[in-house]
């Protein structure tokens, strides 16, 4: 059965041993099996996974990232703070601890995934707020909420600020990585952030990440809108923290309608309550 | 705030532009797939194509372009193959060029 961390798992991601898998590494005993002990040796807080695969003799890489992968879920490895380092926005300051989703998360995003997929199949498009009520952000009263609108399509760009600006957002485009740095670094925390995955010199899931771990964006929701619409995107997407997920290419009134959900502005019909917002 | 008449302009003119630019669009995926028959195109050209076509895929039909996020994500989805295995494989090429057709078509459509 495949493992759903594998498609979690990046080359340039780098990985420390938790206590538990001191633990394990260091126990009289242990039951598992000869790969992921071995990975358990060489993961030092320092290599990134590229590397520590290149070292393996004879091993795929699939089959090292799916240990990666099933070391996480079991608890013995986790993203190290130097994943930050490794990451090349330098300028983003403001970083907390790294988070690697849980197993909890893994496990929800794999089955809203499968949903998607079949959703997809069906309709051509599959969203998904994923966001727990408790989190639902509150509009400011005395200004407009500010979106960042991640897309390198200027054309589509323009359609989305377009749109926003008529719900009421001030939206701010970004197409690059130095121009996310730019919108992401402005005092006013954004509101919503849209966020595409494939960019021409960044990569959303990356982006995703790197602000789920700054402190002060890591509760802004997050929806990824993009072309990649397999079911290991789907569940990169959601188990790294974004709030929904709308494949690419979309209806309007699909996108407007999450927005209004995850800001309960939705009224009557549109009305929804969170974490079951499926269109 | 903006009336809907307004806002409805305004996404005629997107709408429009979007149109305009197809051409272009599709001539750039065209230029990089010649790029990559001639045989000395820069290491990351098939991604390059790749994104081009992503980009087409993503687009078209939230543009009313009719086929053309179809054709798009099935050209996409070729030039994965063609990353993995090999530009010199007949088949591969020729299968790409028939879903370039494909997208020229859903492109240039009224």
């Amino acid at each position: 059965m495949e493992n759903p961390m594998q498609a979690l798992i990046a080359d340039s991601d780098i990985y420390a041993l938790t206590r538990k898998g001191e633990a394990q590494l260091r126990g009289a005993k242990t039951t598992l099996p000869p790969l992921a002990l071995e990975l358990l040796v060489r993961i030092d807080g320092k290599a990134n996974v590229a590397e520590l695969a290149a070292g393996m003799p004879a091993v795929a890489q699939n089959q090292v990232k799916e240990t990666f992968g099933t070391l996480v879920l079991d608890g013995m490895i986790e993203l190290s703070a130097q994943r930050n380092d490794a990451l090349e926005f330098g300028e983003f300051s403001g970083l907390a601890a790294p988070l690697a989703p849980s197993a909890g998360a893994v496990t929800r995003a794999k089955r809203e995934a499968t949903a998607g997929v079949t959703s997809l199949e069906q309709q051509g498009y599959y969203v998904r707020i994923a966001r727990q009520p408790a989190d639902r952000p509150t509009l400011p009263a005395d200004r407009k909420p500010h979106a960042v609108i991640i897309e390198d399509e200027p054309h589509l760009a323009a359609f989305l600020k377009h749109f926003l600006a008529f719900e009421g957002f001030d939206a701010t485009l970004a197409a690059n990585r130095d121009e996310i740095v730019q919108a992401l670094r402005q005092p006013a925390r954004p509101d919503l952030i849209l966020l595409d995955v494939m960019l021409p010199d960044a990569d959303g899931f990356d982006v995703l990440m790197k602000i789920r771990q700054h402190v002060a964006l890591r509760a802004v929701p997050v929806i990824m809108l993009t072309a990649k619409t397999t079911r290991e995107a789907v569940i990169k997407g959601l188990a790294g923290g974004a709030d929904g997920y709308i494949t690419k290419p979309f209806q309007t009134e699909v996108l407007v309608k999450a927005i209004k959900t995850m800001f309960g502005m939705a009224q009557g019909a549109d009305r929804d309550p969170w974490n079951t917002h499926e269109v | 705030m903006k009336s809907e008449d307004d806002f409805e302009r305004g996404l005629e003119a997107i709408n429009e532009a979007f149109r305009r630019a197809l051409p272009e669009k599709v001539r750039q995926v065209e230029d990089i797939w010649r790029e990559l028959q001639a045989g000395h195109a820069a290491p990351g050209t098939v991604r390059e194509l790749q994104r081009a076509l992503h980009s087409l895929a993503g687009s078209g039909r939230t543009f009313g372009v009719s086929g053309l996020s179809e054709a798009a994500a099935a050209a996409e989805a070729c030039a994965t193959r063609i990353e993995s295995g090999s530009i010199a494989d007949g088949a591969l090429r020729s299968d790409f060029e028939r879903l370039l057709e494909n997208v020229r078509n859903a492109a240039s459509a009224p």
